[in-house]
């Protein structure tokens, strides 16, 4: 009985095991995506101490911290890395939250159609003109990674959007 | 001017707010937010590869606020019975919720305190506290950013003067039933109860594991503070009980001399006008208007005239008054529009209005020459 169980177990690790190395065999570049929230407390003498846990008490208004780590684990140094998020459904997307290091940041208020700087975004208004879009309309972001990312490296980008 | 008013009933007037736009509380809670990234690359000589994120999962979490508005103004008479406060109360959460209802009659910032104070809902049947309608002592359902009239129906104490002044205060707390209270598989979904108050909301303490709704009161505190606190699912205001008459009278005079200037000389015609203005909620019965005239000038007869500050004055309703108007036994010495409700006897100009239901806005003009 112990042993049919033992079995059972060893099987469905490897049958998982295998299942995870078929989707990721091949992707060289290893991508996390977290979702945080910043507590902030004031001490004493003023100064402010921030805080990230999980999402825990995530109601309307709750400003979320997500952060995509992305890691070379091939080995040969990565290069024309083009990290793309839309902004989750639900929320929307806080005006100059967006952060990553050596990066090129762009976004999209159409569902990713076109991507661009915020001042180069537009949508059509009310009126049928041209506008440009309120960074809490947009729906993509985009980093473009500048330069190389060798083997064993990591490096990440972020951004933050308010629930609705 | 002497004036003879009495103030024998009073109606209620209605305060409805219309729903505000939708989804101003927020996403419905227990929605799930998903979020992940994709990722573009070359490695070597390779092709373009693309690598998915896992996807990131979390619930939208149950805020708990209500809004309660009072600070409207019900005009009283001392002795009054049933006498109906306005209040609204709004769901700001993101789920529908019951709410609870108690009333502060015992503010001490105030001449008198109400008595018998009871609170009701609107039923939104017939516009206004109808006893025979609005019953529902808690409101049933409130769907998100929705908004219910709520009344505080009280008795006022006998022996108050007039300007005395008596505050009620309402507390509306929210409630609900969630599935599961704690523990694995306590999703806490909202589970409608209609026609039966939910329970007392507890806010989550810590963090419930995902997928589990946490429940999270962010109401700021109202005006009735021993009752009602921050975060405590409580929102409280206040209304007011205003002892007096709701009948306001002025009286303007217009002098026309024989050359068409305004000078006050003998034989100018100086003309009067009395303005009565009937506010709020409400209505005043057997109303009558005396003027008696000073000496040294005399009536120009057939000069009476009654008409309405605003609108027409047709079968007995002035704007959206009414006017019942009745006629007297005594016969008129002067008569004017129709029916002979004006009068002009021992030197007195005087009209009967009958009852009157607010807001209603009549003047009354009539002509005299000086000796």
């Amino acid at each position: 009985m112990r042993i049919a169980r033992l079995m059972f177990t060893t099987m469905l690790l490897t049958l998982l095991s295998g299942y995870s190395l078929a989707v990721q065999a091949a992707d060289d570049i290893k991508v996390t995506s977290i979702a945080e929230i910043e507590i902030v407390t004031v001490g004493k003498d003023g100064k402010k101490t921030f805080k990230r846990t999980p999402p825990g008490k995530a109601i309307p208004g709750t400003e979320v911290i997500f952060t995509n780590i992305f890691e070379n684990v091939g080995k040969k140094a990565a290069s024309n890395i083009v990290i793309d998020n839309p902004i989750p459904e639900n929320t929307f997307f806080k005006a100059d939250s967006a952060m990553g290091k050596d990066t090129v940041i762009t976004f999209s208020a159409d569902g990713g159609k076109t991507l661009g700087l915020p001042e180069k975004i537009k949508l059509k208004g009310s009126d049928g003109k041209l506008r440009i879009a309120q960074p809490n309309e947009y729906t993509h972001i985009r980093w473009t990674y500048k330069g190389q990312l060798a083997p064993g490296k990591s490096s990440e980008v972020s951004f933050r959007a308010v629930i609705k | 001017m002497d004036l003879r008013t009495r103030l024998l009933g009073v109606c209620v007037c209605l305060w409805l707010l219309s729903p505000q736009s939708s989804w101003a509380a927020g996403v419905l809670s227990g929605t799930p937010i998903f979020g992940s990234a994709s990722v573009n690359y070359v490695m070597g000589a390779s092709p373009v590869a693309t690598a998915t994120s896992n996807t990131i999962s979390f619930v939208v979490d149950e805020k708990v606020n209500l809004t309660v508005v009072g600070g409207n103004i019900t005009n009283v008479i001392s002795g009054a019975t049933l006498q109906v406060a306005t209040f609204t109360v709004t769901n700001n959460s993101n789920s529908p919720l019951d709410f609870s209802l108690a009333i502060n009659s015992t503010i001490a910032a105030d001449a008198f305190d109400p008595t018998a104070c009871n609170a009701y809902v609107e039923n939104g049947v017939t516009a206004g506290f109808q006893s025979g309608q609005d019953t529902a002592t808690f409101i049933d359902e409130l769907a998100v950013d929705t908004t219910k009239t709520v009344y505080a129906v009280c008795n006022i104490p006998l022996g108050q003067a007039n300007t005395n002044t008596g505050q009620v205060g309402l507390v509306a707390t929210a409630q609900g039933n969630f599935t599961g209270v704690t523990g694995a598989g306590a999703l806490h979904a909202y589970v409608p109860t209609p026609g039966t108050l939910g329970a007392a909301l507890t806010p989550t303490s810590g963090v419930e594991s995902q997928p589990n709704v946490d429940i999270v009161f962010v109401d700021i505190q109202g005006s009735e503070t021993a009752l009602d606190t921050v975060r405590d699912a409580k929102h409280s205001a206040r209304d007011t009980y205003s002892v007096g008459p709701a009948l306001v009278l002025t009286k303007s005079v217009s002098v026309v001399d024989p050359k068409g200037t305004a000078v006050v000389m003998p034989g100018a015609v100086m003309t009067y006008t009395i303005n009565a203005t009937l506010t709020g909620t409400s209505a005043v019965n057997n109303l009558t208007i005396a003027d008696p005239l000073p000496a040294n000038i005399t009536y120009v007869p057939g000069s009476i005239q009654v008409a309405c500050g605003s609108g027409t004055y047709a079968n007995g309703v002035c704007g959206t008054g009414v006017i019942t108007s009745p006629q007297s036994a005594a016969a008129k010495t002067d008569t004017n529009m129709d029916a002979d409700f004006a009068d002009f006897t021992a030197n007195t100009v005087s009209v009967s209005l009958g009852n009157v239901a607010a807001p209603a806005n009549v003047v009354i003009t009539f002509r005299a020459t000086i000796n």
